[in-house]
């Protein structure tokens, strides 16, 4: 899942960065709301967390000019300033959720958790479709009641297909959501996972559509 | 030392009234015993002048009236202005059982009776006179003090008052005389008749005077000592009564929480309290600025605090969490960083709230500011080179300036400390000390990124770090602010500008003790218009 981070404070920005991709989030990480205004110019990303006190742009500036455009990625806010009256105002300029600094990381990967979950129009957090069921927290995938192994990148897709049920995503935006800026890319990776992923769990449940990217389709009836 | 209001008014107030009444009470004292002298005095004069007219009327053959008629009374002039006071105010009637009215003063007076005429008020008077003389008690308490001698040239005493001495009162024969004799002082009033033949003394004991001025005096001292203490009473409740709003106001104030610094409100107040009040309004609105102020500060620096925190929490957690030997090295470098970060912020933090609170910051001495700035560049050369920094000092002036030590330290430590930072590496700093004017100049040249012109302001908010340098160089935001401070201190003038090596330029003039001008030193802390101080 690729994850848009803005933060200037250095050891906070690294610590975070790392923690993340710890968890199996692709991450970007900027120092500044410029350079962040940039990356989501040409970027697509699943969730944003971002710094409010930041030193060019206010980043709840930055935050109305995501919501002027439409654009509804989910924004967990980070700020030191811990009024009422800061909270009110972040979560009504657009965020959907507040963390207080200091706070705990896996406290952070959680409500990220439920911010995707939320997004995507879910209210249980483990995914379950045609006896698969997949845990977002845990990275646990279990089918036909036993647990399979998945890779991280394998799980990353896998969980981003079921994000998307009955939907076709292309590989280019599977892609997206695997590497960070930094990574290098494969060009074949994606479907040597794929590959991989129908090996391991049921050969039907990933549909290839040619040319364009993959499906897991939605259950008849 | 302490008094009370009240009583101090009490006590002056009352002392005051008792002064001037003691002098008014004297000085009446006086006038009553001269108007009481004044009035015996024509009373004895009369008393005389019948006493001869009758006299003279007996000794001679003539029926009274007649005698009265032609006018042979003799005026006594001796002192004619005090009895033509008295004379038209005193009268007196001889009556006669058998004649009626036989003799009267020249004022006539009115009839004693109205209704009753004639003949009728001859018995009537004696009628009255004969029930007054079975009346002892009247007659006997100025007895003893009142007395008359009949002198006659050739005989001698002829006749005289059963308190009346045997020897002669005085040997005058006109007028007012005061003689010692029995039964003390005497007031004689002489009378001769015309021949001469018969002196008449008439005199009246200086007690019965006395007596009645000390019966008013007594009289009025009275009416004092019960007056006294009703007056000290009226003025205590009056005095209280005025003070009231000073009781109120000392009521409100201790019932006011400390953290109320609402202005009092000065309606319905008296105008001598008003500006006492006004004065605390002013106090309170000064204290809430600087509570205010304290306020926003403990809370921007527990702000700055939290997010070197969260840093520091965060790379513990993921030096806890990972596997990999390497990004764990890595958080525990960061944190080590975080940790120095957070001293450096702490330490500068203290700073800041030393140099208010503590007053031996406040103590200044004269100081060689050459060797202090040497002093610093000493310290902190070795970051510098860490970053291939080429530190100069260029040394101008050799002035003393009065100065706090520790203060004038953290000062130039924070401004070549910040140029350090700020400057990247193989860059270069000038330090320059010179004389002008009537001030020395300490300027801090850097070839760092600088600040632009618009942004010096902002710059030298508390925490605020510039977003072109908040990454490069890890400071707090707290620098400038504790070297304005540290100026405004020292009645020194700070700004920035454009160096000449194209990055920031610091400049702080300190007063020159020794070229002071006849004019205090400017207090005012602010900043030059970009360019103007350009160097040259």
């Amino acid at each position: 899942m690729r994850l848009l981070l803005v933060e200037d404070d250095e050891i906070l920005g690294e610590g975070l960065s790392a923690g993340l991709k710890m968890e199996g989030y692709a991450v970007d990480w900027f120092t500044t709301g410029k350079l962040a205004e940039e990356a989501l110019k040409t970027n697509l990303y699943e969730l944003i967390v971002l710094d409010l006190g930041l030193p060019d742009i206010d980043g709840m500036e930055l935050l109305e000019e995501l919501r002027t455009r439409k654009d509804e990625t989910p924004v967990m806010v980070l700020t030191a300033r811990d009024t009422i009256a800061d909270r009110v105002n972040g979560l009504d300029g657009g965020a959907d959720d507040f963390v207080i600094k200091p706070f705990d990381l896996t406290e952070v990967c959680a409500r990220l958790r439920a911010l995707a979950r939320r997004h995507e129009g879910r209210s249980t957090p483990n995914i379950v479709h045609k006896g698969l069921i997949l845990d977002p927290a845990s990275h646990i995938v279990s089918f036909k009641n036993e647990r399979v192994d998945l890779s991280q990148k394998e799980f990353e897709i896998l969980s981003f297909l079921m994000g998307n049920i009955g939907r076709v995503v292309s590989r280019a935006r599977l892609e997206e959501s695997l590497y960070s800026w930094d990574s290098d890319i494969e060009s074949n990776t994606v479907e040597v996972h794929i590959h991989y992923l129908r090996k391991k769990l049921d050969p039907a449940l990933i549909r290839t559509v040619r040319g364009v990217g993959y499906i897991i389709d939605a259950e008849e009836g | 030392m302490n008094y009370s209001l009240r009583q101090l008014l009490l006590i002056s107030l009352l002392s005051a009234t008792m002064v001037i009444w003691g002098v008014t009470a004297y000085s009446s004292y006086k006038s009553t015993r001269d108007e009481v002298a004044g009035l015996f005095d024509a009373e004895l004069a009369q008393s005389g002048k019948v006493l001869l007219a009758f006299v003279d009327s007996l000794l001679k053959d003539g029926s009274l009236p007649d005698y009265w008629r032609q006018g042979r009374l003799v005026q006594g002039n001796a002192d004619a202005k005090l009895i033509e006071t008295y004379q038209r105010k005193l009268a007196y009637q001889l009556w006669s059982e058998e004649k009626g009215l036989l003799l009267h003063s020249g004022k006539q007076p009115e009839l004693l009776v109205d209704d009753v005429k004639g003949a009728e008020q001859g018995g009537m008077v004696w009628r009255v006179f004969g029930d007054s003389r079975k009346d002892k008690v009247l007659s006997l308490k100025y007895e003893r003090k009142v007395a008359f001698q009949l002198w006659s040239k050739d005989k001698g005493l002829l006749l005289r008052s059963e308190s009346a001495p045997q020897v002669p009162f005085t040997f005058a024969k006109q007028g007012f005389s005061e003689v010692r004799s029995e039964g003390g002082l005497w007031h004689v009033f002489s009378v001769s008749n015309a021949d001469g033949d018969y002196v008449i003394h008439v005199g009246q004991q200086e007690a019965i005077r006395t007596q009645l001025t000390d019966e008013i005096s007594e009289q009025l001292v009275t009416q004092f000592l019960v007056g006294m203490p009703v007056l000290a009473l009226v003025i205590w409740l009056i005095i209280g009564n005025a003070l009231t709003p000073i009781s109120l106001l000392q009521k409100a104030l201790t019932q006011r929480e400390v953290s109320n610094l609402k202005p009092l409100s000065v309606d319905n107040l008296p105008n001598e309290i008003v500006p006492v009040i006004s004065a605390l309004n002013s106090l309170f609105g000064q204290l809430e600025k600087a509570f205010e102020h304290e306020r926003r500060f403990t809370a921007d620096a527990s702000h700055e605090l939290r997010t070197p925190l969260a840093g520091l929490l965060t790379q513990v957690q993921v030096a806890l969490k990972t596997q990999d030997e390497q990004i764990q090295r890595q958080a525990l470098k960061r944190i080590e960083q975080a940790v120095n970060k957070m001293s450096y912020m702490v330490q500068q933090l203290l700073t800041f709230s030393r140099i208010d609170s503590e007053p031996e910051y406040l103590e200044k001495t004269a100081i060689k500011l050459v060797s202090e700035v040497i002093q610093v560049i000493t310290d902190l050369e070795p970051e510098a080179y860490k970053k291939s920094i080429e530190v100069e000092f260029i040394e101008e002036s050799s002035a003393e300036i009065v100065a706090n030590p520790q203060l004038l330290n953290i000062l130039i430590r924070n401004i070549i400390d910040n140029a350090i930072k700020y400057t990247p590496e193989y860059g270069n700093i000038k330090i320059y000390l010179t004389d002008k004017e009537k001030n020395v100049e300490l300027r801090v040249e850097d070839s760092g990124p600088g600040i632009a012109p618009e942004a010096y302001e902002k710059s030298l908010k508390r925490f605020h770090r510039l977003a072109e340098t908040a990454s490069a160089a890890q400071g707090t935001g707290l620098g400038f602010s504790i070297v304005q401070r540290i100026v405004a201190i020292h009645c020194a003038e700070f700004s920035l500008g454009v160096s000449e090596l194209d990055g920031l330029k610091v400049t702080v003039l300190f007063p020159d003790p020794k070229r002071k001008a006849d004019k205090a030193p400017q207090q005012k802390v602010g900043m030059s218009a970009p360019g103007h101080r350009r160097a040259s």
